[in-house]
């Protein structure tokens, strides 16, 4: 309670709670960190799967030389663990970005306009949830082609479309009869100048919160698409094909560095997502009072 | 609430049809002949083109589906292109397995988790609470395959306390003959102490990998419900009364905490589903989510179609449950 007359801008308001919250910050170092390394790789050690390997130094436990240890093909881990943050990293953001875009254009029209549109929407959105997540990313993959790093990526995002539908389309209809609304109606606004002017910039706050949260889902995702074999194929780095590498080929238990590294990457960067996915809530949630 | 139920169950109907012809679509859309993966690579066209005739792939695909659907009504799910099995006698077997395991790894989840919301809520703030919590969160964040390895590796093959895959040991499967399929039940049925010991060691491990993130879940949702109810009103009347601890936790504040969290059970249900198919390739637990990744691989349509037909069906139907059972948690609620 100062004398400061200053007025608090949103964004003071934001930084000031984020600052206050131990786990966003802990997700936000983690985060960045996990980005940062995840750019670096190809400019500080640019790498080449299919040329890698030295069938010399296989099975090595790790070492100060390599430090998370070789594979059956005598790759070192940790440098493939590098790429994999990269991979990871990519299908994250551009899966979730996606189904974000998509989904929560879809739910903020069918919120708005309602009618026979929102009754079908409704209608589908309802179906596909009706379908265990991975098991619907299994389907879908299943029916390309070839598996690839591409369709996981295609499959994850169409599995997080009606999260996103639904989550705009609740925003959009608890503010629709707001009297802002009604004013900015009143006034002859364009309907759709209504829906993207004056609506979805105050949607969005669950959707953002929801979007680090997926890119935490869509990692875990791609890891299990690759360990099925339906994901990534080898050689590529990928954290959950180097698992499934070591699981069919039998040595992850003989080498079990092979394993420990890449389900430790997994585990830290969904963990750096999700702690950032709950700061933010606590800070972007007006309702959240710690 | 009888009406309330009559209505959900009819409005299930658009969603279960709906389901029958995406799955249909979704399993013929799967590239592949299953004519030509059953006979191999150097089979003549005659031959292949004879097998499609026999397993009527060679018929407009409307013809199929409604022969699909007529099939459904009268329990018959087709036969199994690959090992030429009733798809509904592998469904018996390998259901109750699944089903066995996700209600043990549901069991964990609940009696880890919500002990351990209960007691981050109690003494929040403090390190107990920030303890649990990072645990919460570590199993949300785990890879469910990884955690399943890791624990293989630990208590199977580095100090073999429990066995590393299937579930009931070779030698005890010979000569019992087993009810239900879940073979704890069925040991339990018969008498046959060994034949419970040794199930239940069989599900330690791929349950507790199996639970692990929904009881994170549980944990979380508990913590952050119990939270909210200990903070209201009557909550500190029952306290001014001079109530101990125990019981305004345990019977004023955990029935009002508990309906959140029976809807994040409810959702997790279908994590559980499909979190098997992972599992069950770990540990060889021989249930739908190895048939269903089994039956993509081999494409073999009925299989598939009728995995995740029942996987789906299961998955709509404990969430009716959830809903429904909200009445019994909350009286305010009434259903009309």
């Amino acid at each position: 309670m100062t004398a400061s007359n200053k007025i608090e801008t949103p964004f003071n308001i934001i930084r000031r709670r984020f600052r206050k919250s131990a786990p966003g910050k802990m997700g936000l170092v983690l985060t960045i960190l996990f980005i940062a390394l995840a750019l670096l790789a190809p400019v500080l050690r640019p790498y080449d799967a299919s040329l890698d390997g030295n069938l010399e130094q296989k099975f090595q436990a790790p070492s100060l030389q390599h430090l998370m240890g070789t594979d059956d093909l005598g790759r070192d881990i940790a440098v493939r663990v590098w790429h994999g943050a990269q991979i990871s990293l990519r299908v994250g953001v551009i899966s979730v970005s996606i189904a974000l875009l998509v989904g929560s254009f879809v739910g903020f029209l069918a919120g708005f306009f309602g009618g026979w549109f929102d009754t079908i929407i409704g209608w589908l959105t309802d179906l596909m949830l009706a379908f265990p997540g991975t098991l619907l990313a299994i389907g879908i993959v299943a029916i390309s082609p070839k598996p690839s790093l591409e369709n996981t990526l295609l499959a994850i995002s169409i599995v997080q479309i009606p999260i996103y539908i639904r989550l705009a389309r609740g925003s959009v209809i608890g503010l629709r009869d707001l009297e802002y609304v009604q004013a900015a109606n009143a006034l002859g606004a364009n309907r759709f100048r209504v829906l993207f002017k004056h609506l979805v910039p105050n949607a969005l706050t669950p959707l953002i919160v929801q979007a680090t949260l997926s890119v935490a889902t869509a990692t875990l995702e791609t890891a299990a698409l690759g360990f099925l074999g339906l994901g990534a194929q080898p050689p590529t780095p990928e954290w959950g094909t180097m698992i499934a590498d070591a699981f069919r080929g039998a040595y992850w238990d003989s080498a079990p560095w092979t394993t420990i590294f890449p389900g430790l990457a997994i585990l830290v960067s969904v963990l750096g997502y999700n702690l950032l996915g709950d700061g933010l809530r606590d800070v972007l949630d007006p309702r959240a009072v710690n | 609430m009888t009406a309330y139920f009559l209505r959900r169950l009819l409005g299930l109907i658009p969603v279960l049809f709906g389901i029958s012809i995406l799955v249909f679509a979704f399993v013929r859309a799967i590239p592949g002949d299953p004519a030509r993966v059953m006979l191999g690579e150097r089979a003549t066209e005659e031959a292949v083109l004879k097998i499609r005739a026999d397993m009527g792939l060679d018929r407009p695909v409307l013809e199929q589906y409604f022969k699909y659907i007529g099939g459904i009504a009268r329990g018959d799910l087709g036969t199994s292109i690959f090992s030429q099995i009733p798809v509904t006698e592998d469904m018996k077997r390998r259901f109750p397995a699944t089903f066995e395991l996700s209600i043990a790894a549901m069991l964990f989840a609940l009696l880890v988790g919500i002990p351990l919301g209960i007691l981050a809520a109690v003494r929040r703030n403090t390190m107990v609470d920030n303890v649990a919590m990072a645990v919460a969160l570590i199993g949300v964040s785990m890879p469910v395959f990884w955690l399943g390895m890791i624990m293989k590796y630990l208590f199977s093959i580095q100090t073999k306390i429990f066995p590393p895959s299937a579930r009931i040991s070779d030698v005890l499967s010979f000569g019992f003959e087993p009810i239900t399929n879940m073979y704890v039940l069925d040991g339990l049925l018969r008498f046959n102490a060994t034949v419970v010991w040794d199930g239940l060691l069989h599900l330690v491990m791929p349950a507790i990998a199996l639970g692990t993130i929904p009881m994170a879940i549980i944990a979380r949702m508990t913590r952050s419900s119990m939270v909210e109810v200990l903070s209201q009103d009557y909550i500190r009347t029952a306290r001014a009364k001079g109530l101990v601890q125990r019981t305004v936790i345990w019977k004023h504040a955990l029935r009002n905490a508990m309906l959140p969290v029976i809807t994040v059970v409810g959702l997790s249900f279908g994590g559980l589903l499909s979190g098997a198919v992972l599992t069950e390739t770990i540990f060889a637990w021989s249930g739908i989510g190895s048939w269903i990744y089994e039956g993509i691989f081999q494409r073999d349509y009925p299989v598939v179609q009728s995995g995740v037909l029942l996987v789906s069906l299961v998955f709509v139907v404990v969430n009716l449950i959830v809903d429904l059972s909200y009445a019994l948690f909350d009286p305010r609620i009434q259903y009309r």
